[in-house]
């Protein structure tokens, strides 16, 4: 068995060497903040990286991922500058690392040359990232929430020729972009201003095939049909819209929930439902298609419901341009109507309602009656 | 007042403690259960009911954390409460000891 | 008139800014000697003298590092052990400092006297102890089990814990949960049994190996896995092969993993008096 020492998986290791241990010198001489530790404990874990880690609670994969990892990528990289490239920008910045399960911001150093863009870290002699910027096919400033300050930052998204996503935050995000993109522009260079890569993230690195591509994305509840002995119930995840399905990416799980092939959906609306456990009526977006069991609604909930029923709408109905779609039959008395105007308001000729429909006119119509 | 539980909310936070608690408890509960059970003062009527109550439990506290979605929260709640315990526990404990101890009994 | 006070509060500003010496390590040897500006925040570090042996170390001033960037503290801890290391290699027998050791100086100068006060009184706890690492170096060795895979082993082995498994079988719902817990309770008592025997076998297995060994306390580890022993080793820097492969019979045993980390200056070992 080999003795490792030089790689992620063992700084824990030398930082309880280095913090705690070695010589030991009369407090009298030395500079000391009495009885506090310098550096205590849950910081010295933060220090390791372990604490994204401890959160998905899988290690042992994350190490042995690790390990392998290190084992292909690890020799030492130094920065070799080609013969006459210059250094045009140089700031402190991190670059996002995303492999399956792990994912961390990792610092370092962006130096934007005249001929490449290179994330490097000195201490580690590790190069994170390096780009010729002939390689880069977008450009895009990107808005990411923290999840429970809700505060915003700003990253520098890259779109490459290669289809990979790369991201970088730096001391100044937006100086870099604005010297990135004047260096490709006086090479010469053209590129895209995506706005669409704001709905690249590390869930669709994981599920998004081949010629798939992520249209819109946002944070959805999603209710989610009885399984064995848990009611129906709302869970919290990521609606995704692709030029090929619609899927809801369920968080706990980490995973994808729940999906449908876009041909398969019939269109969509907005309505209000009364949620338990608020009392208040919420809007829902009610996504209507088929399935072998015949028609189905999904139901969703959370922000910009109307932009996500537009470009739904405008998605599957397009190319089924005349209303064959979006026709569909009352099944009392057989005549043709509209789809969603069946499931929102019943049929205007018999007076069929939805059970979805008849249960939510019953809800508020002990509402009424409770008030 | 109807707790309105959304993810920007406290939810991790706050609720995760309070499970994380509530799971404290019910340890604690399995043990005096168990001393009872050991030390013969229960009929076995009484433990098949304490048996039954205390898997009820158990069962309510996985649902609670599924649906929530809080079950890392806890770990990690838990976790530092053990932390805290150990650190507490060292400062009376010698780890020099053990390995004398160990080199005397080698 | 204005021109030489600014000098003068230039100096005496540069004079605050060097009356700490950041120390790293103490080694055996009495050459003085620069390593070039490898040091925290750029600093050139270089050996403060005292007959054969020295101290290597930066100017700074009389405070500690303090920082609340997470980043910026891994950094300058990181700088701290490659200074260690360059000296390491250099001298080959190092006595490592830890992160932020700074000793004072209320004057000019003497914080430079206050280094070498302290390596004079030092002097022969200091000799005897680069003697004893001398040559050797730390590594860190730390054996692991599958909870699950030990528990299962014990649950076939054991004839008590069979036949409180099969009694719990026949037991109505409630009854069954309770004595459950009584074999779940068993089992750990049995498996810290079995923790307590196998810390002794490996411990006396390793200590063969090397030359000494520190217990340190066990540590928090990943899912299913539990850390049964975590040890500091100094071993002679060419016989860590023969640790190596007694880690390696323990490692293939079932259910254990061992990691083995290093090789470190020998932090462990110089501490104390």
């Amino acid at each position: 068995m080999e003795p490792t020492r030089n790689s992620h998986a063992t700084l824990v290791d030398l930082l309880d060497r280095v913090l705690d241990k070695g010589l030991v010198i009369h407090a009298d001489l030395i500079i000391s903040v009495a009885g506090v530790p310098l550096i205590g404990v849950n910081l010295r874990a933060a220090l390791a990286g372990m604490e994204t880690m401890l959160k998905y609670g899988v290690m042992t994969e994350w190490d042995e991922r690790t390990r392998a990892w290190e084992r292909e990528h690890r020799k030492k990289k130094e920065i070799s500058a080609v013969p006459g490239e210059e250094i045009i920008l140089e700031m402190l910045g991190s670059y996002y690392y995303s492999e399956g399960i792990y994912t961390a911001w990792r610092m370092g150093r962006i130096y934007l040359t005249d001929k490449r863009l290179i994330v490097y870290h000195p201490s580690f002699e590790e190069v994170l990232f390096e780009t010729p910027l002939e390689k880069i096919k977008g450009v895009a400033l990107e808005i990411e929430e923290k999840y429970f300050t809700a505060k915003e930052r700003e990253n520098l998204c890259l779109l490459l020729k290669s289809g990979d996503v790369v991201r970088l935050h730096a001391l100044d995000t937006l100086k870099l972009k604005e010297a990135l993109e004047q260096r490709m522009s006086t090479l010469g260079l053209g590129w895209q201003e995506v706005p669409s890569l704001a709905a690249h993230d590390e869930r669709t690195a994981s599920f998004l095939s081949q010629g798939e591509e992520a249209i819109c994305s946002g944070k959805m509840w999603h209710l989610t049909s009885p399984r064995g002995i848990m009611a129906e119930s709302w869970k919290p995840g990521h609606l995704y819209l692709s030029n090929k399905r619609l899927c809801w990416w369920y968080d706990f799980e980490g995973k994808v929930g729940f999906e449908i092939p876009l041909d398969r959906i019939v269109g969509s609306t907005v309505g209000t439902r009364n949620l338990r456990p608020t009392p208040k009526n919420s809007k829902v977006l009610d996504v209507i298609y088929h399935n072998d069991l015949g028609k189905q609604v999904a139901s969703f909930a959370g922000d910009e419901l109307w932009q996500w029923e537009k470009a739904l709408n405008q998605i599957v109905l397009q190319p089924v341009l005349a209303s064959t779609k979006e026709a569909d039959t009352c099944p009392q008395c057989g005549r043709e109507g509209q789809a969603n105007e069946l499931l929102e308001q019943g049929c205007v000729y018999c007076g069929w309602v939805s059970p979805r429909l008849r249960r939510q006119l019953r809800r508020s119509a002990l509402d009424g009656a409770a008030r | 007042m109807v707790l309105d539980i959304d993810e920007k909310s406290l939810k991790h936070g706050v609720l995760g403690l309070v499970i994380a608690l509530v799971e404290v408890i019910r340890d604690a509960l399995k043990l005096q259960a168990m001393k009872r059970m050991e030390g013969g003062s229960l009929t076995e009527e009484e433990v098949e009911r304490l048996g039954q109550a205390l898997m009820d439990l158990d069962v309510a506290i996985e649902e609670i954390k599924e649906e929530q979605g809080i079950a890392e929260s806890v770990k990690s709640v838990r976790d530092g409460l053990d932390d805290i315990v150990d650190d507490v526990l060292d400062q009376m404990i010698n780890p020099q000891r053990w390995k004398e101890e160990a080199e005397q009994r080698a | 008139m204005q021109y030489s006070d600014k000098t003068e509060v230039a100096s005496r500003a540069e004079a605050i800014e060097e009356q700490g010496r950041y120390l790293y390590c103490v080694v055996d040897s009495g050459e003085k000697v620069s390593f070039g500006e490898i040091g925290i925040e750029g600093k050139e570090v270089y050996a403060i003298l005292y007959r054969d042996i020295c101290a290597v170390v930066h100017n700074c001033p009389a405070q500690p590092y303090r920082s609340d960037d997470q980043e910026v503290v891994k950094a300058w801890v990181m700088t701290h052990q490659k200074v260690v290391d360059a000296a390491w290699e250099r001298w080959g027998t190092v006595l490592p400092l830890s992160f932020d050791t700074i000793i004072k100086g209320e004057t000019e100068g003497s914080a430079e006297r206050n280094v070498q006060d302290w390596l004079k009184q030092e002097y022969e706890g200091l000799k005897s102890k680069i003697e004893k690492v001398r040559g050797k170096a730390e590594y860190g060795v730390q054996v692991f089990w599958d909870a699950k895979v030990i528990a299962e082993n014990l649950t076939r082995t054991s004839p008590e814990i069979r036949k409180l498994d099969e009694e719990i079988r026949l037991k109505p719902r409630g009854l069954a949960y309770m004595y459950r817990q009584r074999l779940e309770n068993l089992i750990k008592r049995e498996m810290e049994s079995k923790a307590d025997e196998c810390f002794k076998d490996f411990y006396s297995r390793i200590r063969k190996h090397a030359d000494d060994i520190r217990v340190e306390k066990t540590k928090k580890a990943e899912q299913g896995l539990q850390m049964i022993m975590n040890l500091s080793c100094l071993v002679y820097k060419d016989r860590y092969t023969e640790l190596g492969e007694e880690l390696d019979k323990i490692n293939q045993l079932e259910g254990f993993s061992v990691r083995f980390t290093g090789p470190w200056p020998p932090y462990s070992f110089v501490g104390g008096a």
